[in-house]
């Protein structure tokens, strides 16, 4: 039989039917061997297939066929992903492509996607290649500080859905925009902000550069004809500056006259405008100075600082798109006969079934079908521990149901849920906050103003006593001296040097205006889960027999329980002894330990098991659930003998850090959605006093604690949650601390990348520095200004040396930020780094 | 000193191609995304523009 197959093999190949058992390729005729059970299309395959099956790693090949099957072109999107298990089937429905996907020049469809999961620069390679191997997909573009990606495939050949499955493959989750038109919008400000920046700073160091050549002329007697055409010049760019860039702030201007409501941009506008028509005036009539070089570099200057807060804002909005992603947007609807069908959840009804597998989140709002079942509601309560729904009891969107798929009637869902309100009132806090105004734009105005009449003044005062030339001349001197390049680095200057030495310490604090308002703070409001405690189980307390608790912990390590494990990790195992005959029970676990019998659990347990308890552990069990902790005990044969008392530990710097939080002037809170008795606790030991915490908050009343309480403000709100997230857009600053929730890093307004809460104490005391340090630059500038105000007026200096002289000032204020904010701890070693 | 009258006029022109050149970049959104270009130039386009679909 094997010869007559060898013989006939090379005369009909394409009956033999073999495929490489690696790459699942064809195998060529002359390679078959007829004898093996295995086929290889070549020596490499044959290798990796061995090395493979030697490492134990044949699960590759099962792992492989069934993404095959899944991914083949024409398989239903809508089933779950290999890899995760999400499912993708909405992205086809056509009312998402509809909001989602646009048409390019070429004619291929656009969309983009926030994306879950982007680490580095390797992700960007390895998603920019995916267009290689997946046909259909034409270019995909990472954007690695949005965290977002633009694709440009062929709707024809693939489906969203599929190309979603295949990012989720690699790990990575495409995340729908939440209003994918103001993206557009976005780009468009953005491009129009660029180009006004770009034209006014051209303008303004051309500007600059005339200017100079001015003073300079104007000491070496420089000819008229020479003096005009340079000032016709200058007054040509500072028209062009106010009528282009500048325009935004004529334009407030008018609207502020139209709606009589004062505006900053008032005397802004009337200043620039005095300025420039002052000389255009003088450079008509050929004699007397221009003010343009000090026109551009503020219309300049000014816009930087627009610039920098429309940002601010944009961030702000963009960070609600993070906490509406934390919901599904996609349901599964049980029909009447059982069947389950996908659907948005904007297609939910009230009174809809809705299945929810294990472990994902609920999609709406609504009551339990089926209970009890134990969910996890991290996201509302910031709470680790799992609550029990009754049946008919009610569910909230973003909770996930532990145990098993549960079955939820829908009550709402979208935009009125619990999460949708959370939300909301996030956006709402966010936009509630009052911009605080950058310095420069509130001094720029009067500044201007003060300039111009000074300047007045001393033409004024000085033509009948030394004749016309003369007064002129210190006129121009003052306005040179006064120039406000100081007074425009000032603040930006001090802010940048704090900010960057803030994120040395692993302090990311997310722009200057923060810093303002963190130095003014007098009340801090700290989360007490995961803020003051370190947000995970662990044996705090302990007492008894030691020996006990290391049979215990033995017998525990056979528990996947949160308490077994912090058992576990307290007590080291005894040597040579072996747990047997373990049985979890309701309340702890039971078995054998070197031949006694020990018991591990709750106080009933140990009575419901015939275990006598002592009246000092009982007195010790006491003790423990007062502190707010969960007290376990042990016996050894039927009598109670140790005890330990499990709970959150409190991070070890976090008394240090508030007794010296307190001593820069700050009120101290505790606000937190644990039970009272263990935030009591908790406070005790961190030595906060009666009075100034409270627990039971939903994050409802969390957002009123920190908005309506009659303490005083601003409000700095320190959480790592979810359910902190709107209490931390209200404050006037939001902190997240090290390991929050993803959504908290970025609503907050600085997050601490260092551990423990030493940073908090570093950040507000370099905030107060960062702000004595602006302080002392304005006040130093604005001391310069006037010193040199009245030099000019006297007649001590004149143009020339006043022209050398303005870089000076510029020069002073760059060295006092540059060298000025610190923010560390009195010589304690830095450990913290930023990721 | 008469060349100023022509040296002013030149290096404004200069500023003024620059603006034009930003004004450029700015509209095809080349300051959009500062973090990602700086690390795709690392990565390798030797490839050929070859497609490999799946295999069956």
């Amino acid at each position: 039989m094997t010869t007559l197959l060898r013989r006939e093999a090379p005369a009909r190949p394409e009956r033999i039917d073999a495929s490489c058992a690696h790459c699942g390729l064809p195998v060529p005729a002359g390679l078959v061997e007829p004898t093996e059970s295995r086929q290889f299309c070549c020596g490499g395959c044959r290798a990796v297939w061995n090395t493979l099956h030697a490492c134990g790693l044949e699960r590759y090949y099962e792992l492989a066929a069934r993404e095959a099957e899944l991914d083949a072109p024409g398989v239903d999107a809508s089933r779950p992903a290999t890899v995760t298990g999400r499912r993708y089937g909405h992205f086809d429905r056509p009312e998402f492509t509809a909001r989602h996907v646009r048409r390019d020049a070429a004619g291929r469809a656009t969309c983009e996607f926030r994306l879950d999961g982007l680490r580095c620069g390797a992700c960007v390679w390895l998603l920019e290649a995916l267009p290689r191997i997946v046909g259909g997909l034409a270019s995909v573009r990472v954007d690695l500080g949005r965290s977002a990606v633009q694709i440009a495939y062929d709707d024809g050949r693939i489906g969203l859905g599929a190309i979603a499955r295949r990012f989720d493959a690699l790990g990575y989750q495409l995340l729908p925009l939440a209003d994918p038109a103001s993206r557009e919008l976005d780009r468009a400000n953005d491009r129009r902000w660029l180009v006004r920046l770009g034209v006014a700073g051209a303008i303004a160091s051309n500007a600059m550069a005339l200017a100079f050549a001015l003073y300079g002329g104007h000491f070496a007697t420089m000819a008229d004809s020479y003096r005009l055409f340079f000032q016709w010049f200058s007054v040509g760019l500072a028209i062009l500056s106010l009528a282009w860039p500048g325009r935004l702030f004529f334009a407030n201007a008018l609207t502020a006259i139209r709606t009589r409501t004062p505006h900053m941009d008032l005397p802004v506008a009337a200043g620039l405008a005095v300025m420039v028509v002052g000389g255009l005036v003088n450079t008509a009539r050929g004699t007397g100075s221009i003010y343009c070089e000090s026109a551009t570099m503020l219309v300049f200057l000014l816009l930087v600082g627009r610039f920098v807060q429309f940002r601010q804002q944009r961030a702000a909005r963009q960070r609600i798109e993070l906490i509406t992603a934390l919901v599904p947007a996609v349901a599964r609807r049980v029909a009447e006969d059982g069947s389950i069908e996908e659907l948005p959840i904007e297609a939910l009804a009230p009174g809809d079934r809705v299945q929810v597998p294990s472990g994902e989140s609920v999609p709406c709002d609504g009551r339990l079908v089926d209970g009890p079942a134990r969910f996890d509601v991290s996201i509302l309560t910031g709470e680790s521990k799992p609550s029990t729904v009754e049946r008919d009891g009610e569910v909230w969107a973003g909770t996930r149901p532990l145990d098993r798929p549960v079955e939820v009637t829908v009550a709402c869902a979208g935009a009125e849920t619990r999460a949708g309100r959370l939300a909301a009132m996030v956006a709402e806090a966010s936009s509630r906050r009052p911009p605080i105004v950058e310095l420069v734009n509130r001094i720029g105005g009067w500044f201007l103003a003060t300039v111009l009449l000074l300047a007045a003044a001393t033409t004024i005062v000085w033509w009948p006593r030394i004749g016309p030339d003369a007064a002129i001349e210190r006129a121009v001197a003052l306005l040179v001296v006064t120039c406000p390049c100081a007074l425009g680095l000032a603040t930006p200057l001090a802010i940048v040097a704090g900010i960057g030495k803030a994120a040395r310490r692993g302090i990311l604090v997310k722009g200057g205006d923060v810093l303002e308002r963190l130095s003014r703070a007098r009340t801090i409001v700290l989360d007490k889960t995961g803020t003051i405690t370190e947000g995970r189980v662990a044996v705090v307390e302990r007492c008894g027999d030691e020996s006990a608790l290391a049979r215990a912990a033995l017998l525990e390590r056979s528990s996947a329980h949160p308490i077994a494990a912090a058992f576990v990790a307290a007590f080291p195992a005894p040597d040579g002894s072996m747990a047997t005959e373990v049985e979890e029970i309701a309340g702890g676990v039971r078995g054998q330990v070197g031949g006694r019998r020990i018991v591990v659990g709750s106080e009933r347990l140990q009575r419901r098991s015939g275990a006598t308890v002592p009246e000092w552990a009982e007195r010790e069990a006491q003790a423990i659930a007062g502190r707010g902790r969960t007290p376990i005990l042990v016996s050894l044969d039927g009598v109670v003998v140790a005890l330990a008392g499990v709970g959150d530990p409190i991070r070890p710097d976090a008394a240090m850090a508030i007794e010296r939080l307190r001593r820069t002037g700050l009120r101290v809170l505790v606000a937190s959605g644990d039970h009272p008795a263990v935030v009591r606790a908790v406070a005790v030991e961190v030595g906060v006093p009666e009075g100034d915490f409270v627990g039971g908050l939903e994050p409802e009343e969390k957002v009123a604690f920190v908005r309506d309480r009659p303490h005083p403000t601003p409000v700095v709100m320190v959480g790592d949650g979810v359910n902190d997230l709107a209490a931390m857009a209200a404050a006037d600053v939001g902190v997240a601390v090290r390991n929050g929730a993803q959504a908290a890093l970025s609503v907050s307004d600085v997050c601490l990348a260092a551990g423990g809460l030493a940073p908090l104490v570093r950040l507000v005391e370099g905030s107060r520095r960062t702000l004595a340090t602006i302080r002392l630059n304005l006040a130093v500038s604005v001391g310069y200004n006037a010193l040199g105000a009245v030099l000019a007026f006297s007649g001590l200096i004149n143009p020339l040396v006043a022209a050398i002289l303005m870089p000076i000032s510029g020069l002073t204020v760059t060295a006092i930020a540059l060298s000025k904010p610190r923010f560390d701890l009195g010589g304690a070693p830095e450990t913290g780094r930023i990721r | 000193m008469d060349a100023i009258y022509l040296a002013l006029p030149v290096s404004l022109l200069v500023a003024v191609a620059a603006v034009i050149a930003f004004i450029w970049a700015a509209r095809r959104d080349q300051f959009e995304d500062l973090d990602t270009p700086p690390k795709r130039m690392l990565l390798d386009d030797d490839e050929p523009a070859r497609r490999y679909d799946r295999r069956p």
